[in-house]
């Protein structure tokens, strides 16, 4: 037997990434214990992926707020995000969220081909406790999500706050919506890790089963 | 002319985190100067694909010889010299048979157990290496690379990805006829190395397909100057099993490397 010498790698190939995208309502209605459970379940949410060596170098965690509809936070490899702590103020643009979300992500994709990073399917994951303020504006958006979904282009995943129009978020989406049980923000937020962990560690071919969400039983 | 093998088969570091077997398989043949080899990789959504990716690879290279055989009987019949080498557009009927045997054989292996087909999902590639030139089939990721004495490694068949890098077309997809591609060409390789996805972010570049020099020329070296053969599976396994190969791939690896030898 012999050791094989020394071999070197092709130093252009960049890791695969996981791009995921979080649209939080942040509306005068999440005012007071939503906020803060929010907050704190986005804390759990950046140590639950920190703790994956993989995770943290392959997920990408990019956040849009609404109201108004804004950047809180552009793409970050999830080993050095730091989440923003959110106030919650405004009215509920939820398709102008969704339709600025849905375009960071299109970027994000042209980006990745450009360089040649490999890339798993990426995720928008919505939380709202109202109804959208802004007209009809998430018809449209929900014709793009659904379209995308149809594509395989996306996976999302839209979330009820206590208080949310279910009736829009089932519209918006082939899959059907979640209800959060209580402000169960934190063990939602763990479950999303997981998830993305087993994502951005999964092999070619692989549909990747979750594990069923237990924060949205009564 | 003879053939020097390496050639090795390990378990991902992710695989053995959730206890599922080694799915990647292989399998070579030396038939007078030629040399078949077969590698597949089962996928990891696939319960079954170890057992589909193994019987992939026998059935794809006992395929090519049975072929040969009919061939070698048709031009007995006809008198023509007992050494004539096939023609080359034989070679892609020879593989495309070879693809369809093996389909037919995982399909024969899932009814017998009455498993779901795509529970056996793999990929395939076979190359046959001959004094003229080589051939490629192939379906899904993995790449097959031509080494050379003097000149750098050349991919012969690249992977094919879906837009996700976890999503590729098995062998076992309704659309797999449209998937497989044969590739072929008159260099004279010195080697050829087959390899599955678990080994492309070391030596396969992402965007081109283009084979990376430095890590497949150290290996030909080392396999060229060896002057004892036995334990060389053994050498390459752990050369695979290293920490920094670990360290780009949590997933299979499979490396088949053959040179010529005169």
């Amino acid at each position: 037997m012999t050791t094989i010498p020394d071999v070197s790698f092709d130093p252009t190939n960049p890791d695969p990434r996981c791009a995921c995208i979080l649209i939080l309502d942040t509306s005068g209605s999440m005012h007071g214990d939503k906020i803060n459970q929010l907050n704190q379940g986005l804390i759990a949410f950046r140590d639950a992926l920190q703790s994956d060596s993989v995770a943290q170098s392959r997920v990408e965690i990019a956040i849009v707020t609404f109201g108004p509809a804004q950047l809180a936070q552009d793409f970050t490899i999830a080993g050095s995000f730091n989440p923003p702590t959110l106030t919650a103020t405004g009215d509920t643009p939820l398709g102008a969220a969704l339709q600025q979300g849905l375009d960071m992500l299109a970027i994000r994709k042209q980006l990745y081909k450009d360089n040649g990073t490999p890339y798993y399917r990426p995720w928008v994951f919505l939380i709202t406790d109202g109804a959208p303020t802004d007209g009809d504006a998430w018809k449209s958006a929900a014709t793009r999500i659904i379209d995308e979904e149809n594509k395989k282009g996306v996976a999302f995943f839209a979330v009820g706050v206590e208080g949310a129009d279910m009736q829009v978020l089932k519209q918006l989406s082939t899959r059907e919506p979640l209800t959060l049980n209580g402000l169960h923000f934190r063990e939602m937020f763990v479950w999303l890790s997981s998830s993305l962990q087993k994502v951005s560690q999964s092999q070619p071919g692989t549909q990747v089963p979750l594990a069923p969400p237990t924060w949205n039983q009564v | 002319m003879n053939w020097r093998i390496a050639k090795a088969s390990i378990v991902g570091t992710g695989h053995s985190k959730t206890h599922t077997p080694c799915q990647d398989s292989h399998y070579v043949m030396q038939l007078g100067n030629q040399l078949i080899v077969a590698v597949s990789d089962g996928l990891g959504s696939a319960a079954l694909s170890h057992e589909g990716s193994r019987i992939a690879c026998s059935a794809s290279v006992a395929a090519v010889a049975q072929s040969y055989d009919t061939q070698r009987d048709v031009e007995l019949m006809r008198n023509a010299p007992a050494e004539a080498p096939l023609s080359p557009m034989s070679y892609e009927i020879v593989l495309t048979s070879a693809f369809f045997a093996a389909r037919n054989a995982i399909e024969r292996e899932a009814t017998r157990t009455a498993a779901a087909l795509r529970d056996y999902g793999c990929t395939l590639l076979v190359a046959i290496i001959c004094d003229d030139g080589w051939h490629t089939m192939h379906i899904g990721d993995g790449t097959i690379v031509g080494l050379f004495a003097d000149l750098p490694a050349k991919t012969l068949s690249v992977p094919e990805n879906g837009e996700f890098i976890n999503s590729t077309t098995p062998l076992t997809s309704d659309e797999y006829v449209t998937h497989m591609r044969y590739t072929q060409g008159d260099d004279l390789l010195a080697g050829v190395a087959l390899l599955s996805d678990g080994v492309q972010p070391m030596c396969i570049n992402y965007r081109t397909g283009a084979a990376y020099d430095g890590f497949f020329r150290p290996l030909q070296t080392w396999l060229a100057g060896l002057t004892e053969l036995s334990g060389v599976d053994t050498s390459l396994e752990q050369f695979l099993d290293t920490p920094k190969m670990r360290q780009k791939s949590d997933d299979d690896m499979t490396l088949v490397l053959a040179l010529r030898v005169p």
